[in-house]
């Protein structure tokens, strides 16, 4: 099912001057009110500030003769600091810039290089010839409930399966694992080559569910001699039979130099 | 439902900090070494405190979309810092009583105080960890990286105002002042709990200069009239009256009154400025706050605080006008008028 698109609204117009006090307390500074209520006075009459800041007490406000001179002293002082805060901001990003890059940076890159990050993973385990690659599982489906944006963005990672992605090869292979939404028992299809007819499918796919029910391992056996190319095998959720993820397994060219030793 | 003709508040603070109580007692150790240093880390958090802060953060979040409970941790780590960070405060002021009781560094030394607010501020971080489970490591990361920046933010500003008044520094500017409480209050008292509120609300990262502007004039809106406070409060006040200027804290109204005054005023102005706090009497002390009311420093002060606070409430608008409706988004407006109308 397609996801729904977000829902934005509007940015609100900030409004003229930047922040004056008296524009942003709905009275008169020669501009028009602001019509959201939210900035209006308390119900009650008086403004929550005190006198001079609602309209119940814009009488009495005009008739103290310190009043503009209040006025001028507020709006003044409150341009400046406005003025002051931007200056911050701008001087503050450099700051942020400093603290951040490193960490925030480098999980940003964790998370985009992800794909990277498991094949890269699961080839190193594939070459030695088993790959035993269960925290690679969890952490595609920890960082997919994490990373905004993406379709399980709002899912809570604790409600998420652990899912565990072992493969047994005699040859150099790449593997990811993908779930489309959290199920606790999987049945897995055998991979199929793709385009299909290229070769066999690898058959000896099976799912192992770990002692405590929320999870488990999907354990993928290739076959001496397994035709090199992409696999592609389906996810189902256990007993629905919809499906829930999927598998791919590429099936790399062993280097020149290796071809002969194997 | 008219949610602006009720005043919820103190209702919320009073339920968002209970909630925040609990989840931090959680966190504060009962083993031993209790009687120097985990009775002392759990004095100040027992004492209770405004729970604005974390009252901030959870509303903030709820605002944006979050339940209650995923905030409660971030809630928890926040109130556990500042509680921290006034150990501290107390003891590099020479603050002699907080939250209607002697200072730590009073009743157990400076040693055990100064250790107890460093075991505070590390235990503040585990549940920010914890979020992890929760909220998924990107966000906690987040998190943790605008707790680093707002710790930063607040030390910069500690050491702006520590130095002013160990150099007796006479030309402090009202912006020198601002930039300051942007930095020591703004930061922890507003900034850092709304962006991280809207973060797990959001469950997404925010603009940078996200609610800087808001936090900004609500802090400094917050600090101006705990300043006015210090030297108007009556015993409820819970810090020790006119300590401010017995400290000589560099305020809008000490950094005012100079303007005001006469050149042999202003030579004994700078003479108690140079003194040490043991060295200032309470003759000054009162000397001084004549000189500012009658010269209209407090007055200035009070003026420039609402006038900042006028300044949040048209950032709020910018900020949640377009959220619906609820009893979150009222609790955040009204804290910036409910500012003015505490005692303590």
């Amino acid at each position: 099912m397609k996801e729904p698109q977000r829902l934005r609204r509007p940015v609100p117009r900030r409004t003229r001057p930047n922040r004056s006090i008296l524009g942003a307390l709905s009275q008169s500074d020669g501009l028009p009110p602001i019509a959201d209520p939210v900035d209006g006075p308390e119900a009650g009459g008086m403004h929550p500030l005190g006198p001079g800041f609602g309209d119940a007490a814009e009488a009495d406000f005009a008739a103290d003769p310190l009043s503009d001179s209040a006025r001028e002293y507020i709006d003044r002082n409150v341009r400046s600091a406005s003025d002051l805060i931007d200056g911050q901001i701008r001087q503050g990003e450099e700051t942020a810039k400093s603290l951040g890059r490193s960490a925030f940076s480098s999980l940003n890159g964790a998370a985009s290089d992800l794909p990277a990050l498991l094949t890269g993973l699961v080839r190193a385990y594939s070459d030695i010839g088993t790959a035993w690659v269960d925290i690679v599982g969890a952490l595609a489906q920890k960082a997919e409930t994490a990373v905004p944006g993406t379709v399980n963005g709002s899912r809570n990672a604790a409600d998420m399966p652990m899912i565990g992605l072992s493969v047994v090869a005699g040859q150099p292979v790449e593997a990811s694992l993908e779930l489309f939404r959290p199920a606790q028992r999987l049945t897995v299809q055998p991979l199929v080559a793709t385009p299909p007819g290229n070769a066999a499918d690898i058959r000896e796919v099976s799912f192992e569910p770990d002692g405590s029910g929320a999870g488990g391992r999907i354990r993928i056996v290739v076959p001496g001699g397994q035709a090199v190319g992409m696999y592609h095998g389906l996810l189902l959720a256990d007993p629905e039979g919809t499906p829930a993820g999927a598998v791919t397994l590429k099936i790399l060219t062993l280097p020149e130099d290796e071809r002969g030793r194997s | 439902m008219n949610f602006s003709a009720i005043d919820p508040v103190s209702a919320v603070l009073d339920e968002y900090g209970a909630m925040t109580r609990k989840i931090m007692a959680g966190y504060l150790p009962e083993g031993q070494p209790k009687q120097h240093l985990y009775d002392p880390v759990a004095d100040y958090p027992s004492r209770g405190g405004k729970m604005m802060r974390p009252s901030l953060c959870i509303a903030t979040a709820k605002a944006f979309g979050a339940a209650t409970e995923d905030a409660l941790k971030t809630a928890a780590s926040i109130e556990m810092l500042h509680n921290a960070l006034l150990i501290h405060d107390d003891i590099e002021d020479e603050s002699e009583s907080r939250r209607g009781g002697p200072t730590l560094h009073a009743l157990h030394g400076t040693p055990i105080a100064l250790n107890a607010g460093d075991a505070l501020a590390m235990l503040s971080l585990r549940p920010l960890l914890d979020n992890i489970r929760d909220a998924g490591p990107w966000i906690s990361l987040r998190i943790i990286e605008e707790m680093e920046r707002m710790a930063r933010e607040s030390a910069e500003g500690q050491a702006l105002e520590l130095g002013w008044r160990k150099d007796a520094d006479q030309n402090v500017t009202q912006d020198d002042y601002l930039v300051m409480v942007l930095k020591k209050t703004c930061w922890l008292a507003a900034i850092y709990p709304c962006r991280v509120g809207a973060m797990l609300g959001k469950r997404s990262d925010i603009p940078a200069d996200a609610f800087m502007r808001f936090g900004f004039f609500v802090g400094a809106a917050f600090q101006i009239h705990d300043d006015v406070l210090n030297l108007q409060a009556t015993d409820a006040y819970g810090k020790e009256i006119c300590g401010d200027l017995l400290e000589a804290k560099r305020t809008l109204m000490l950094i005012d009154v100079p303007q005001h005054m006469s050149p042999a005023e202003n030579l004994r102005l700078n003479r108690f400025l140079k003194c040490s706090r043991e060295e200032r009497n309470h003759e000054d002390v009162d000397w001084l706050l004549a000189m500012m009311k009658r010269s209209g420093s407090i007055e200035r002060a009070q003026m420039m605080a609402r006038g900042l606070a006028g300044a949040a409430l048209h950032e709020f608008t910018l900020l949640f006008g377009n959220l619906p409706e609820s009893r979150d988004k009222a609790f955040i407006r009204g804290l910036v008028t409910w500012v003015f109308q505490r005692s303590s």
